[in-house]
């Protein structure tokens, strides 16, 4: 198992992280060292054994789906770098077809 | 002479106020000076991340007003550390990034509101490497943690903070996160007591998530005693976090101080144990051989499946912190860089915020669910921690109380090779199996190899943290006896 430069730039991209070229050479060094690491997974016999996705003898219990008030609207507002007429506000996006032209940071 | 304030058990100073002979200012005060006598020494620590001295001050006077209350508290004026990735609306929550270095939440964890409604005052946020990934807490943005053994080596991690202050003699416990071995592994290194309770047992609700299905509030302490004190506080249901269980909480304390005599103790063997050093292994021997003398059966056990755990652990870690970190984009909270798209703003506010550690893991979490996704290995690391799951359960049938082992494989490395990705790669050897099925774990201080502390871990079944703390009180007892005590 190895995982190659490009692969890197990939996965740097999805994961929206700045990765340069040379560095991504030295990751993909070091990732594939942590790959073989990994490699004795795949080696023992796993036929007809469910994954299990939760732990304890609780399981991973579900928390009813209601909606409630968000309590925490304003706090979390004044969390954001950047906040406009009680929102957070992020750039636009000139990907984004309908995103608002001018809507950058305020100060 | 005087015994120090902070050397005091927990339960001892609380009487102590009780009666009024002792007032929480004292406590503060003492833990307070230790913390800064501390850090002027010329090998300063680096224990901590934020102090609250003032907040202290005010928390302890408040105490003295409840002092006539029917339930006092049980940790009535007994200063804590929090490590910096549980949420405190008094101190900043850094995880130990410069994504969130000047991030204060508006709320508390429960935990922390729990230790407080108990008395507890905080007096500090510890130091961890950053977002609880690593072993060592060299991998802060606030700079390393030394270990109060030995100044140059690592105090152990990702909570090397918490375990250390401890250590050092600042605080007689800590809260903090265990992931894959957080609280247990520094414990260890450090010479102190760590607990890792059962998934469920401790509301998560206000601990910054790395991977929620493996991510635990732990306890470090200096004593057994004070962890089962602290866990009593704050076990229990919270509807805030939906995983935390609806389980009765006993009274731990109670479990303290009894026989071994009809417990049996499960020496767990494992496939790579060739690579323990002789030194830990020799002094986990020994605290074998006391389970004997207390009573106990002592037996080996070989789950056929234990030397996979590391790899399913660092699977499963590095594919859930990638969801887990994604909210870290510069828009809602924590560290921003300016640009002019979202994009641009989101991959440059990521890239200046992380270190190169969660740099590496978000990448490696990436790669396994996008094109690696072929290969299975997420589905195999969850299958894994099935089939290891059956295995405790079959050694848990067969009349096991507890199991025992190193907990870490080696004593403190000294700072340099932390970095070394072959010792790095080791060291949560023994401590990932209980995150992945969510049993109970204790690190234990079993004796000193050439100064350095050595712990030894207790696993037990789900809920059964008074087993652990059984066995782990005696085990202290005697070993505290035979070192002169």
């Amino acid at each position: 198992m190895r995982i190659t430069a490009d692969e890197v730039l990939s996965a740097a991209q999805s994961a929206a992280i700045h990765v340069d070229a040379p560095r991504a050479a030295t990751l993909a060094t070091e990732l594939t060292r942590c790959l073989e690491a990994l490699a004795p997974l795949l080696a023992f016999d796993a036929a007809g054994v469910e994954p299990a996705v939760a732990v304890g003898a609780v399981g991973m219990p579900l928390r009813a789906d209601e909606s409630e008030p968000i309590a925490m609207r304003e706090p979390a507002v004044a969390l954001a770098p950047h906040a406009r007429d009680g929102f957070i506000a992020v750039p636009y996006d000139p990907s984004s077809a309908d995103g608002e032209v001018g809507a950058g940071p305020q100060a | 002479m005087t015994e120090p304030e902070e050397a005091r058990r927990i339960v001892e100073f609380r009487d102590g106020v009780l009666v009024g002979e002792r007032a929480p200012q004292e406590a503060v005060a003492a833990a307070l000076t230790r913390m800064s006598h501390v850090a002027a020494e010329p090998d300063d620590l680096n224990l901590f991340i934020s102090v609250d001295a003032d907040a202290a001050g005010g928390c302890a006077r408040d105490l003295e007003v409840r002092l006539g209350d029917s339930e006092p508290g049980t940790l009535l004026g007994t200063p804590i550390v929090i490590g910096d990735n549980l949420a405190t609306s008094t101190l900043r929550t850094t995880c130990g990034s410069q994504m969130l270095a000047d991030y204060v939440s508006p709320y508390q964890a429960t935990a922390v509101q729990r230790v407080r409604a108990a008395g507890a005052i905080v007096v500090a946020k510890a130091n961890l490497d950053e977002f609880g990934m690593g072993v060592s807490t060299t991998r802060s943005a606030y700079g390393a943690t030394r270990n109060p053994a030995a100044p140059g080596r690592v105090s152990g991690g990702a909570n090397g903070g918490a375990a250390a202050a401890v250590a050092a003699g600042c605080v007689r416990v800590a809260l903090a996160s265990d992931t894959g071995g957080g609280v247990r592994h520094p414990a260890a290194l450090c010479g102190v007591v760590g607990l890792k309770p059962t998934y469920g047992r401790i509301s998560r609700f206000g601990l910054v998530a790395l991977a929620p299905s493996l991510d635990h509030v732990g306890i470090v302490g200096a004593t057994v005693e004070d962890v089962a004190l602290t866990l009593g506080a704050v076990a229990g249901h919270d509807p805030l976090d939906p995983t935390s269980a609806d389980v009765v909480v006993e009274m731990y304390v109670d479990a303290l101080g009894h026989s071994l005599r009809g417990t049996v103790v499960g020496v767990l063997r494992h496939r790579d144990d060739e690579a323990v050093q002789p030194a830990v292994r020799h002094l986990c021997d020994a605290a074998a051989e006391r389970f004997r003398r207390l009573g106990a059966e002592v037996r080996e056990v070989r789950p056929p499946h234990l030397h996979l755990a590391q790899p399913a652990y660092q699977v499963i870690a590095a594919c859930e912190a990638v969801s887990s970190l994604a909210r870290f984009d510069g828009s809602r909270f924590g560290a921003r860089v300016e640009a002019t798209s979202w994009r641009t703003m989101a991959e440059r506010s990521r890239s200046a915020g992380f270190g190169q550690e969660v740099v590496r893991r978000l990448l490696l979490g990436t790669h396994l669910l996008g094109v690696a996704r072929r290969e299975g290995l997420l589905r195999r690391a969850q299958q894994l921690r099935a089939l290891m799951a059956d295995d405790f359960r079959t050694a848990f049938a067969s009349g096991v109380h507890v199991l025992f082992s190193p907990t870490a494989p080696g004593v403190a490395c000294i700072s340099g090779e932390a970095e070394n990705p072959e010792v790095h790669a080791v060291q949560e050897r023994y401590t990932a199996a209980a995150n992945l099925i969510g049993v109970p774990a204790l690190s234990i201080p079993v004796g000193r190899a050439d100064g350095l502390p050595v712990g030894g871990q207790l696993i037990a079944p789900h809920f059964a943290e008074r087993t652990l703390f059984a066995v782990a009180s005696a085990h202290e007892r005697l070993l505290f006896e035979e070192l002169g005590g």
